[in-house]
């Protein structure tokens, strides 16, 4: 079976077909063989038997009248008859009456038959014939043949022979006949074969197989085409799922994008949002803290002056609240600063001890006020020399101790030291502030970590403060990889223990960066009150400023307009100082300030450089530090801060370190303020006026300068324009406009999209629009004064 | 010598009488074999009218002769067409009366045969003889011996004389057919 299923079909019925006829062809002709064998033996025999008659009849009166010649005549007459070798006539005993031999054979006895009245019987090659005579009844004789069986094998042999050509014949008719009509069964199969071979192929369920009748095949064919038809529609409704499916995708892929896109400006606006409020928290370090400062600062002055009862105690007051608010302040943008992740700790050298002690040394007066007494009691095993960062761990001393004296009207506060643990390169130490005051409610001693939380409403109300202090001290504390736990009982007193881990000395050391450099090989010529002061700048709103305080200090005061000019004046005069501005057209402040550093002259090399710029960071302070300038003051300045530095730096004396830069800007209220002009004016109205007038007939200048840079996609000199201008909107204490003027420099500097400059530039433009009116009417109001 | 002729005697007596009684013998085959012939000849003969199945066959003897002894053998275990056989003798031919077969032995003289066949019960009997020349007096078939064997010879005139018809078989068997 194996051997069948693996050949075509077409072979296979040719093979069944030639097989089936082969077989039918050998059966017949075997039978065909068989039977005329049979019937020729038959038909000898008949014919012998009635040759046998003839001579038996004929024999009769020979036998009756023992008449031997007559007898053998008739007996030879089986001459005819060739295959007839022996013949006999005998009586009934056995008595051979005649004999007759073929001319060629031999003697054969008969035997005796006395059986039956015919007798055939076949030998191999013989026939043996006995047959009785009877005569009236009476059996006389028996006649005897013998005949040869050979020409009925010849016979046959011949019949075979041309039976064998005949199978043959037949044999290649039938594998003619089967290879032709073979065709009409495999055909169509192999047909429809090809067809579904194709489809498959192809994947076309629209071909048909064309097979037209009433046979197996054809019922083949059409259940094959009514299937094609189901796989078609099946196909086609697949298909159209399909698109459904692809458009509901699209659709839905548009969605997501679409909503992806308004995610992504929304993200955008968020972030956009963050910088803003990051950048607006940075602008209160100089747009709070600088009026602050002046308010501080006029304060003290004003304390200073004959005054009565009355205004001593508003001044007093004006002295707290501005000194609270500076706290605040500072709290915030710490908070914010550490919440921005742009808080940076230092290593410096530290005494626990003795900034313990001082912190509390510096509290004392406060403690004194409502008599509380302060305690230390420091653990003499904590070694005296450590490494951290010694201003953030005065802040949370500073915090916690004021903290507890805040709260406690009566009794102590003790600060206790422990050493924790003490590995080769670090300690871990605990700091406890005990206090003997009001204590916080259990439920609340979680919350006042929180910002803007205090234990209650009242707290606020009472004590002040923002609810602040604490949730810095816990970020700073976290931020070191400390920790710190609050217990309290209400009405007898909290504990706030905090644990921080020190480096021990030798370990690491820092040189702690100041802000303030020492010259190093200046040779201060005179210590006089009256320096001769070279300015780098290119306003002409600070030149006027700086002119105006120079003057009253009775400072001599050079304006270079660029980096250029003031190398130039310094080589051709002498300075005892230079204030330098960082962005200048030609040749900016960094430039001058290494060219200056490179000059020949020992004097001039050397002379001191205090770095002026609007951008109060940290970074900057330090680039201008390694340059080689000697001081940093952000823009706008406290009068006082620089002459204490012009000072410093001319008298090669140290002043007590200080880092915070005292800048003075007006109000955050108001379209405009021109407090910070009219505090440097000191009355000065013409100056007042000069000022404004300035900024009046500038600002449009600037304003179409700005507008063509970024008309032109002019990043650089957007950038270098926008600076200038911020410079005039803050000493008007146009504070808008101020922000917008930053934004556009630092998307300048940024490379940002001009649309998002152009839109800042429109509000700068709308601003200044708004401000123009009411500053002309000041400036006009002034001039009438006068 | 004495007894050797004796017994030549006695070899010389045994000689003749067994040649005697060999003579004696040949005799019997002879005629039993006569009789059955003549009984075959019952076969291929036709007699004019068969009488009806009551009457015997009758064969009539001649004179004195071997033959009347296995004729009567015949007569005892044979019949001929249904017919019982009766076998008898006749002294002279004036004895002679209605027979069908009529044997006239060798010894009869030829005036006898002449009688035989001239007799008025003769007229539709088979006449046969054994002497050579009988025929030419008109016996309708005459045993002949030759090779020491029995044939015989016909008288087809005279078988048609006495309205007898012979069968081709017989006449084919004949040694001589005489008209």
């Amino acid at each position: 079976m194996g051997l069948l299923t693996n050949i075509s079909i077409h072979r296979k019925l040719i093979l069944m077909q030639v097989l089936t006829a082969f077989v039918v062809i050998i059966l017949c002709s075997v039978t065909f063989f068989v039977i005329d064998y049979k019937s020729m033996c038959e038909n000898k025999n008949k014919s012998l038997l009635s040759i046998a008659k003839v001579i038996g009849t004929n024999s009769v009166a020979p036998l009756l009248f023992n008449d031997r010649e007559s007898s053998e005549e008739i007996l030879s007459d089986l001459k005819v008859e060739t295959n007839i070798t022996n013949a006999c006539v005998m009586d009934t005993s056995g008595i051979v009456l005649a004999n007759y031999i073929r001319a060629d054979g031999q003697n054969f006895a008969f035997k005796v038959n006395t059986k039956k009245a015919e007798l055939s019987e076949f030998t191999d090659n013989d026939l043996f014939i006995y047959y009785k005579i009877v005569h009236e009844k009476e059996w006389i004789g028996t006649v005897c043949l013998k005949a040869e069986l050979s020409d009925i094998k010849d016979q046959l042999m011949a019949k075979i022979k041309i039976g064998m050509l005949v199978i043959l014949v037949g044999f290649i008719f039938a594998f003619i006949l089967s290879a032709f009509l073979q065709k009409y069964i495999s055909k169509p199969i192999i047909k429809l074969v090809n067809v579904m071979e194709n489809v498959i192929k192809t994947r076309n369920y629209s071909i048909r197989s064309t097979h037209h009748g009433k046979d197996e095949i054809s019922k083949l064919s059409d259940a094959f085409n009514k299937m094609l038809v189901q796989i078609e529609r099946h196909d086609q409704a697949l298909s159209e799922t399909n698109n459904l499916l692809e458009a509901r995708v699209k659709e839905r892929t548009q969605e997501l994008v679409e909503k992806n896109e308004k995610l992504f400006a929304a993200n955008t606006l968020a972030e956009q949002s963050k910088l803003a409020k990051e950048q607006f928290l940075a602008s209160m370090s100089h747009e709070i803290r600088t009026p602050l400062n002046a308010i501080i600062g006029f304060q003290s002055l004003l304390k200073e002056t004959p005054l009565n009862e009355e205004q001593k105690e508003y001044v007093e007051s004006i002295d707290f609240a501005g000194r609270n608010l500076l706290v605040i302040i500072n709290d915030i943008l710490d908070l914010s600063k550490i919440e921005a992740g742009k808080f940076e700790f230092t290593e410096d050298d530290l005494n626990i001890n003795q900034i313990i002690e001082s912190t509390l040394e510096l509290l004392e007066y406060r403690a004194r006020e409502k008599a509380i007494e302060l305690i230390f009691m420091p653990d003499e095993k904590i070694p005296l020399s450590l490494v951290g960062d010694a201003a953030r761990f005065n802040q949370i001393l500073l915090n916690l101790v004021g903290n507890a004296i805040k709260f406690t009207e009566k009794g102590n506060v003790t600060v206790t030291t422990k050493l924790i643990e003490s590995t080769e390169s670090d300690v871990l130490c605990e700091f406890a502030i005990s206090d003997t005051g009001i204590g916080i409610p259990q439920d609340k001693l979680k919350l006042i970590f929180e910002r803007f939380t205090q234990a209650s409403t009242e707290t606020t109300r009472k004590y002040g403060g923002t609810g602040l202090g604490l949730t810095i001290v816990q970020q700073l504390l976290n931020l070191q990889g400390g920790k710190i736990e609050v217990s309290s009982k209400v009405g007898e007193g909290s504990i706030f223990k905090f644990f921080l881990r020190f480096k021990k000395a030798g370990a690491k050391i820092f040189t702690p960066i100041t802000y303030l450099k020492q010259p190093t090989e200046y040779i201060n010529k005179e210590n006089s009150m009256n320096h001769k002061i070279l300015l780098a700048e290119d306003t002409p709103l600070n030149q006027r400023l700086i002119r105006k305080v120079t003057q009253k200090w009775g400072d001599d005061l050079e304006i270079a307009m660029n980096g250029i000019e003031a190398i130039e004046k310094l080589k051709a005069g002498e300075y005892d100082i230079i204030l330098m501005d960082i962005q200048m057209p030609e040749m900016d402040g960094y430039t001058a300030t290494q060219v200056i550093r490179a000059l020949e002259d020992p004097i001039k090399k050397n002379i001191p450089i205090i770095a002026l710029t609007a951008h109060a960071s940290k970074e900057e302070a330090e680039r201008c530090l390694s340059i080689g300038m000697n001081a940093y003051i952000s823009k706008p300045f406290n009068s006082d801060f620089l002459r204490e530095t012009i000072i410093q730096l001319t008298s090669n004396t140290m002043l007590k370190e200080q880092t915070e830069l005292k800048n003075i800007v007006t109000d955050l209220t108001g379209l405009y303020d021109l407090t910070y002009l009219k505090e440097h004016a000191e009355g000065d109205s013409a100056f007042l006026a000069e000022m404004i007038g300035i900024f009046l007939t500038d600002t449009p200048r600037l304003l179409e300068e700005l507008k063509s840079d970024i008309d032109s996609n002019d990043y650089k000199k957007i950038k270098i324009t926008s600076h200038s201008m911020k410079g005039l909107f803050l000493t008007l204490g146009i504070n808008d406009a101020a922000a917008s003027l930053k934004e556009i420099e630092k998307m300048a500097l940024d490379i940002s999209p001009i649309e998002l400059i152009k839109s800042n530039f429109q509000k700068v433009e709308t601003t200044f629009q708004k401000c123009r009116e009411p500053l002309t009417k000041e400036l006009e109001k002034i001039k009438s004064a006068e | 010598m004495y007894k050797g002729s004796k017994n030549i005697l006695l070899i010389i007596v045994i000689i003749i009488t067994s040649s005697f009684f060999q003579l004696q013998k040949s005799e019997v085959e002879e005629y039993s074999a006569k009789a059955a012939f003549i009984y075959n000849f019952t076969k291929f003969v036709e007699w004019e009218k068969q009488e009806d199945g009551s009457s015997s066959f009758v064969i009539g003897v001649v004179g004195e002769s071997s033959i009347y002894k296995p004729l009567q053998g015949l007569a005892l275990s044979k019949k001929i067409n249904n017919r019982k056989i009766e076998i008898v003798r006749f002294n002279s031919a004036a004895e002679v009366t209605a027979c069908q077969i009529l044997f006239v032995p060798e010894t009869s003289s030829s005036k006898n045969l002449k009688e035989c066949i001239n007799s008025k019960y003769t007229k539709n009997t088979l006449i046969i003889t054994e002497k050579q020349g009988c025929l030419e007096y008109g016996s309708g078939i005459n045993f002949m011996v030759i090779d020491n064997r029995i044939k015989f010879e016909i008288n087809l005139g005279s078988l048609s004389k006495a309205n007898l018809k012979a069968s081709s078989q017989l006449l084919k068997l004949a040694q001589n057919v005489q008209e």
